[in-house]
């Protein structure tokens, strides 16, 4: 099946096409156009009946197909490639430039030639100051998450641990890409950390596709994910903190173990803490409204980084 | 925007000194304001209260 809105620019390009490639196989033909030999032959015949006013010999295109292969004897002025309008060339800058922002999608240098084609089809309409694309960085990497989940295929990653405040190179084997609280996430089983990790895409500073296939163990266990991206564990520190009434919010933001009411609005919060680093920070930054009251050796340890940095400064 | 030196100083440009100043004593003895003054001071308040000393 093929609609008349195909069918009228498919006519017209067939003459130019055609002629630049004389005696061309008909099933190669209607393969380039990604329709039948069939829907092909009766363009061909439509064709045939089209030219110039007057409609006499000498005036209608001049095709023979009668074979297996396609020549044009007379082109009856058709021979002009087809031309872009500014939207269809703009429409073309504007998908080829997305292709350009995609790290690992395409081959770059075939998009930077098609798109340097258009431009120059287009006659300056679409050039570099007429188009600019610029996706964010979580756009950008979803398709290629995505491509190495869809191929099996294992990634490289360096990604910035905001618990750890550090940064870290690590090949990984990909599992899911999910969204969660408008963030979305890469889960992967780690090969350094010989783990199943979970990764916030936008903390991924670079990602290289490689050629390896991935190879996550055997019978992994998806976690479930109705109870949060982060879900604390037995095994990770306990801590509990006094927050004033304008940090309450850190008994929402973080899954509590438990938080007890205390005066002026102030909240006892316990919570597990894979990395205390974060609370620390939390404390350090919050200029007294958060107080570790236990374990005693974090908050001492807190408080030796303050009088520390606080020495550094009456030295200067 | 911030702009880093050889020597480890960064300068970077702020429009809000409290937000930037949690930020930085969110470092503890790893960062250190340089100036302005204010600055100084606004992290050095909360350092003091991070140490548990009386403002």
């Amino acid at each position: 099946v093929s609609g008349n809105e195909e069918r009228l620019p498919r006519l017209l390009a067939l003459v130019p096409y055609l002629q630049g490639r004389p005696g061309i196989r008909v099933a190669d033909a209607a393969a380039d156009f990604g329709i039948t030999e069939a829907q092909l032959r009766r363009d061909l015949q439509l064709l045939w009946m089209c030219g110039l006013p007057g409609h006499g010999p000498g005036d209608l295109i001049d095709l023979n197909f009668d074979g297996e292969t396609i020549s044009v004897i007379f082109d009856a002025g058709m021979s002009r490639p087809l031309r872009l309008t500014g939207e269809e060339a703009l429409a073309l800058a504007v998908a080829l430039r997305t292709l350009a922002e995609t790290p690992g999608l395409a081959d770059a240098d075939a998009v930077h030639r098609a798109h340097a084609k258009v431009e120059t089809a287009a006659g300056g309409e679409v050039d570099e100051a007429t188009v600019t694309v610029a996706l964010d960085w979580t756009t950008r990497l979803l398709p290629v998450l995505q491509r190495a989940l869809d191929q099996g295929r294992a990634l490289q990653l360096r990604y910035f641990t905001a618990a750890r405040d550090e940064t870290s190179d690590r090949t990984v084997d990909p599992l899911r890409v999910f969204a969660i609280d408008g963030h979305s996430y890469l889960e992967a089983w780690c090969r350094s950390a010989e783990g199943v990790r979970t990764f916030r895409v936008d903390r991924i500073e670079t990602v290289d596709l490689l050629d390896e296939p991935a190879a996550a163990p055997d019978g992994l266990q998806l976690r479930d994910l109705a109870e949060g991206v982060y879900q604390p564990a037995a095994e990770h520190l306990l801590a509990v903190l006094r927050v004033s009434a304008a940090y309450a919010w850190v008994a929402d933001y973080y899954p509590p173990v438990a938080v007890t009411e205390l005066d002026e609005g102030a909240l006892q919060v316990s919570l597990r803490v894979s990395e205390p680093t974060w609370v620390r920070s939390l404390v350090l930054g919050s200029g007294g409204q958060v107080e570790v009251l236990s374990p005693g050796w974090l908050a001492e340890s807190i408080r030796a980084d303050a009088a520390a940095a606080i020495a550094a400064y009456a030295g200067k | 925007m911030a702009q880093v030196d050889d020597d480890g100083v960064l300068s970077i440009g702020f429009a809000e000194t409290n937000w930037l100043a949690r930020q930085i004593a969110s470092a503890g003895s790893q960062a250190q304001v340089l100036e302005p003054d204010d600055l100084r001071n606004a992290v050095l308040v909360k350092l003091r209260a991070a140490a548990g000393e009386q403002s």
